[in-house]
């Protein structure tokens, strides 16, 4: 697997203009908007949090999208197939280098929010490791839906909009569980219910993802 | 070592139609394949088939491998080329070295060839095919034949038993034709099998066998 994992990582910082694009829309959304809330500074501090959660929701939903499309056109997933289970460990190579790259930027942008909206310096690490397993669940299921969608050539971008109502359990669950955690030091039956699902999404949606891209190279 | 690829009573269906229909074939060592048909008749689908990157509809693809050797000897050249045309011919064919060196490693199995590095297994086939002076440009900035003897040049780094060549010989100049002639020929002096779909006047060889597909 670490050798799909060093060939996707070169692909990825020989040709970064989508990932780029989605940081970039990212951070904007953090740092804008506020101004929705015009001069009710207080309320955009309490909302903070709740927007950084969304914006890693919006961020998957736009660097995920399509993930597969180019591997498929170009023939790398029919090499890929050859190899026993090699469409499984092309999966998780891309969720670990997803997960890595998103974690980086996560850390900076949590740094950055405890900056910007006057949070208690130590909501860091707490809102970070949220963030992190939320980000598996999502992580997993974009790329699941980005499986399902590898064949189809017009508007597959759009199909990435699944990756929103599937995600509101989590999200929920995520928020639910930082507040409990970062007000009474406690973990909430919801930490449970994050962890179940990022666990629960690693144990599956790789297994059903390479089921799909084999398909797909079936029928395709 | 795969000693023969058995087809028992294949068929693919796409769609509503059957593209390939009740086929039965055996490839064995040493033997050179030519298929021939009209565009639309199959052949790349075959090939497909016969790697088992397609699933048939009906029937079976065997590998009838020794035991004690490689069971997915199988390498496959398609229309695409499988490499990233951001990337420079040196990283495509070290990952597909990589990739190569892991499928025998999840059969459990040492390397036929002798242990060599990967380097000087990449600088072989770069040298062989021709291709080692573009070997750190990226693949976007080469020729349409540059990038298929780069393709090409992937085989020559598996140990498979088994290539599958669809339409090989599609934007190759005539001393690129010559090199996948030799490598064919070579191949096949070493006890490995080629199937091939081309338009092309298939290479003159003692065990050439041809299936028409209509």
């Amino acid at each position: 697997m670490f050798h799909h994992l060093r060939y996707q990582t070169q692909t990825l910082f020989q040709s970064p203009t989508h990932l780029m694009a989605s940081i970039a829309l990212g951070i904007l959304l953090l740092l804008l908007f506020p101004l929705a809330l015009q001069d009710q500074g207080a309320i955009a501090n309490e909302l903070a949090t709740a927007v950084f959660f969304l914006m890693t929701l919006v961020l998957n939903s736009l660097y995920l999208n399509e993930q597969f499309h180019e591997d498929f056109d170009d023939g790398t997933l029919k090499q890929v197939a050859l190899q026993p289970l090699g469409l499984l460990q092309w999966i998780w190579a891309r969720f670990i280098l997803t997960w890595c790259c998103l974690a980086l930027l996560l850390g900076f942008l949590a740094v950055t929010l405890v900056l910007l909206y006057q949070q208690p310096h130590e909501i860091v690490l707490i809102l970070l490791i949220h963030a992190l397993l939320f980000n598996v669940y999502l992580i997993q299921l974009a790329l699941f839906i980005s499986a399902l969608t590898t064949s189809i050539t017009k508007n597959g971008g759009l199909y990435m909009l699944l990756l929103l109502p599937f995600s509101i359990p989590a999200l929920i669950a995520a928020l639910d569980s930082f507040y409990t955690f970062s007000q009474t030091q406690q973990m909430a039956l919801s930490t449970s219910l994050l962890i179940g699902l990022a666990t629960l999404s690693m144990a599956l949606l790789p297994w059903l993802g390479a089921y799909l891209l084999r398909l797909q190279l079936n029928y395709g | 070592m795969i000693t023969e690829i058995i087809l028992n009573n294949v068929s693919f269906r796409y769609h509503q139609s059957w593209v390939i229909n009740n086929l039965n074939l055996r490839i064995q060592s040493s033997q050179y394949w030519h298929i021939q048909g009209e565009n639309g008749s199959g052949k790349s689908t075959l090939l497909e088939l016969i790697g088992k990157i397609k699933e048939p509809s009906q029937g079976e693809v065997i590998y009838d491998f020794h035991p004690s050797r490689f069971t997915n000897s199988i390498s496959y050249c398609g229309h695409q080329l499988g490499l990233k045309s951001s990337l420079t011919v040196m990283q495509n064919l070290r990952w597909r070295d990589q990739l190569y060196r892991s499928m025998e490693r999840s059969c459990h199995l040492e390397p036929e060839l002798a242990p060599i590095t990967q380097q000087q297994r990449v600088q072989n086939a770069l040298e062989f095919w021709a291709i080692d002076q573009f070997a750190d440009q990226p693949l976007h900035q080469l020729s349409a034949g540059q990038k298929k003897r780069a393709s090409l040049a992937c085989l020559t780094l598996s140990n498979a038993q088994a290539w599958l060549l669809d339409e090989p010989y599609a934007s190759l100049d005539q001393p690129s034709i010559e090199i996948l002639n030799k490598a064919i020929e070579l191949h096949l002096s070493q006890a490995g099998s080629a199937t091939l779909s081309s338009h092309q006047a298939p290479l003159d060889h003692p065990s050439q066998q041809v299936l028409e597909l209509n």
